[in-house]
């Protein structure tokens, strides 16, 4: 059943250099950042994708939107998968830092376009006397696919959608069936494409999503994979046998570099040793570092 | 264990995750005044018992510990409260603990004299970057320290602000940004001497937006501290430590410890420059939300009332810090005047 859907690309483009996020060093993503530039970020795009990338894997933010703008602008036909993840979650912090909850729901109905406000609105989503946090999310994500289908060039396509790593981990602490069960069902339903899952918590995921009914073949999971374990929760071994044991599941590896603190060859060498792992996510901030990762990558793996 | 909530801002969330995922402790109680949010959390949460009011939690919820993530100018009422209701329950309160040294302390004594499980949430000291740090600063290993520099800065406030965190007595980046790094120089180096300070406000009217202030922590260790949430271009708070001794020097923030070392110490450190970044540290938490740091702190204050231990950094170690916060404010008035 699971080839009713698009296959996931096996090499994607992170946009962790782009937005300013670095696990390994805030200072280094501030330089770098400074750096960059919309005409910069597509060149990186550009050389990623000559080189062996076939997708992009992206947080919603006004940066990633205007180099999509800029592809679209040049008329790219190029084919390249779309890997949104959504919300965009330092956003929301931030604004629930200022505002606190009821301001961040708020801001976030004021953010929607006239026709996603009138059917939020009509269908009492956001109203928060009786909000339903599945609708809310239901309507946000609807929000934001229009926005990015505006945005994106013409042969570009949408493979999976991700709910950030909060939403995910924060519904597994809270066994929130309901609520991940109603957002893949949308994903399925409407945009016909694998639901996708960001977690650090790979093992409890797997439990979870067992619970929610999903069928791992039909889901795609964002996760960190690296031979330090950095990021794997509750340690590289457990990711690992729960990893091995898990046939047939989609897993995107993400943070395989452990930011930096790897080299490439020592990372890629220790991916092929892996299990299953469908597809692999990695940032250049560079297009010389987006050359050197992606034909190594394909070299390594073809 | 059965833990409760007390607010349900991104602390209070954060917290009821972690320990909600964590294989002997549930969150079963949950306290917020705000009836919508209230409304919202129940529609998630079904197995939750939802109160208004700390005391009456307290009381019904037959709960092990409390963690009090609550507006600051809350947490001495509602900590005075839970103490008055019922002594047994652990408390853990956010950062800061009050919002003026003095009553920080009064409910630090209280706590204490109430033999009440207490700790405070500078979940920094549990970060085994910013741990590696002291250790080397107690081993000596840049020798006798002898200046340094620091800030706390985020991207936050580029426009005036509502709500408590912008009024005065409740707010300000001092409250808000500066515990933590605060907590760190008290932790690193022991209490200081407020010589100077400054504070500036850019876009709010009753609080400020960046403070600046010279520390002397000894006879010739001196150095100079900078908070601020105007700060541009840093997407999350970031915190820095820069500090030069005889020996060499060291600097240390969430992402590394970096230290130039003139001569090896032995066991501790070779002669040379080292960088220990964060990922050779990290081990992995049983549950991860937002930063490991902060599952090894519920930890830390779940395992102390399991087993009616004290536990560091508690209430004491926080009234230390709002006592700072108040010279600084002080010192700073004075230079207005």
């Amino acid at each position: 059943m699971s080839n009713i859907f698009p296959t996931l690309d096996k090499f994607l483009l992170g946009d962790n250099p782009f937005t300013g996020v670095d696990h390994l060093s805030q200072e280094r993503a501030r330089e770098r950042l400074a750096r960059l530039d919309t005409k910069k970020i597509v060149q990186v795009i550009d050389t990623a994708f000559a080189n062996g990338a076939q997708g992009l894997a992206f947080s919603t933010t006004p940066i990633i939107y205007e180099a999509l703008r800029e592809m679209k602008r040049r008329g790219d036909k190029i084919d390249f998968g779309l890997y949104p993840l959504l919300p965009y979650a330092q956003t929301y912090v931030r604004t629930a830092t200022e505002k606190g909850l009821l301001g961040l729901a708020q801001e976030v109905l004021s953010k929607l376009n006239w026709k996603a406000k009138a059917k939020t609105i009509a269908g009492g989503g956001l109203s928060l006397a009786t909000f339903d946090p599945k609708r809310v999310l239901r309507t946000y994500i609807d929000a934001e696919l229009e926005l990015l289908s505006n945005n994106a060039p013409e042969n570009a396509r949408v493979k999976s959608i991700f709910l950030h790593e909060i939403i995910t981990d924060l519904a597994i602490s809270f066994d929130a069936v309901d609520l991940i069960q109603g957002y893949a069902n949308h994903i399925m339903d409407s945009y016909r494409v694998m639901p996708g899952f960001e977690t650090r918590n790979f093992p409890k995921f797997v439990d979870f999503a067992r619970r929610c009914e999903l069928k791992l073949d039909q889901i795609s999971i964002l996760t960190p994979f690296n031979k330090v374990g950095f990021q794997m929760n509750p340690s590289r071994e457990a990711c690992e046998e729960v990893l091995n044991r898990s046939v047939g599941v989609n897993i995107i590896a993400m943070s395989i570099l452990a930011s930096g603190y790897i080299d490439l060859s020592s990372a890629l060498q220790y991916l092929k040793g892996l299990g299953d792992i469908k597809s692999f996510v990695v940032g250049a901030s560079t297009s010389a570092h987006a050359q050197e990762t992606f034909s190594r990558m394909h070299t390594i793996f073809a | 264990m059965r833990v409760g909530i007390i607010g349900l801002g991104k602390m209070g969330i954060l917290h009821a995750g972690i320990v909600n995922a964590l294989p002997s402790s549930k969150v079963t109680a949950i306290c917020e005044s705000e009836g919508m949010l209230t409304r919202l959390a129940s529609r998630v949460l079904p197995g939750v018992s939802f109160y208004r009011h700390p005391a009456e939690m307290a009381e019904e919820g037959n709960l092990d510990a409390i963690f009090v993530a609550s507006p600051i100018h809350t947490h001495v009422p509602i900590i005075r409260e839970l103490l008055r209701s019922n002594a047994r329950i652990g408390i853990f309160s956010e950062k800061p603990l009050a919002t003026n040294g003095t009553e920080a302390r009064g409910i630090a004594d209280l706590a204490r004299r109430q033999g009440v499980v207490n700790m405070v949430g500078f979940q920094k000291r549990f970060s085994p970057v910013l741990r590696h740090a002291k250790y080397l600063l107690e081993k000596r290993a840049i020798g006798r320290l002898q200046f340094m520099r620091c800030y706390s800065y985020a991207s936050d406030i580029f426009r005036k602000g509502s709500g408590w965190r912008f009024k005065k007595g409740t707010g300000g980046v001092l409250l808000d940004l500066g515990p933590h790094l605060l907590d760190l120089l008290l932790w690193y180096f022991g209490e200081p001497e407020v010589i100077s300070a400054i504070e500036q406000s850019y876009y709010s009217s009753e609080v400020e937006d960046y403070v600046h202030a010279v520390f002397r922590f000894g006879a010739d260790f001196v150095g100079s501290f900078d908070v601020s949430w105007s700060k541009r271009h840093y997407r999350l708070p970031e915190i820095s430590i820069e500090v030069q001794g005889t020996a060499g020097s060291l600097s240390v923030c969430d992402d590394y410890v970096r230290i130039q070392a003139d001569k090896s110490v032995e066991g501790v450190i070779e002669a040379g420059s080292k960088t220990f970044q964060r990922a050779a540290f990290d081990t992995g938490v049983q549950f991860l939300l937002a930063d490991p740091e902060y599952t090894v702190e519920d930890i830390h204050f779940l395992d102390a009332v399991q087993n009616r231990t004290k536990v560091e950094p508690d209430f004491q170690t926080a009234a230390e810090v709002s006592q700072l916060i108040d010279q600084v404010h002080q010192v700073a008035s004075r230079s207005e005047c």
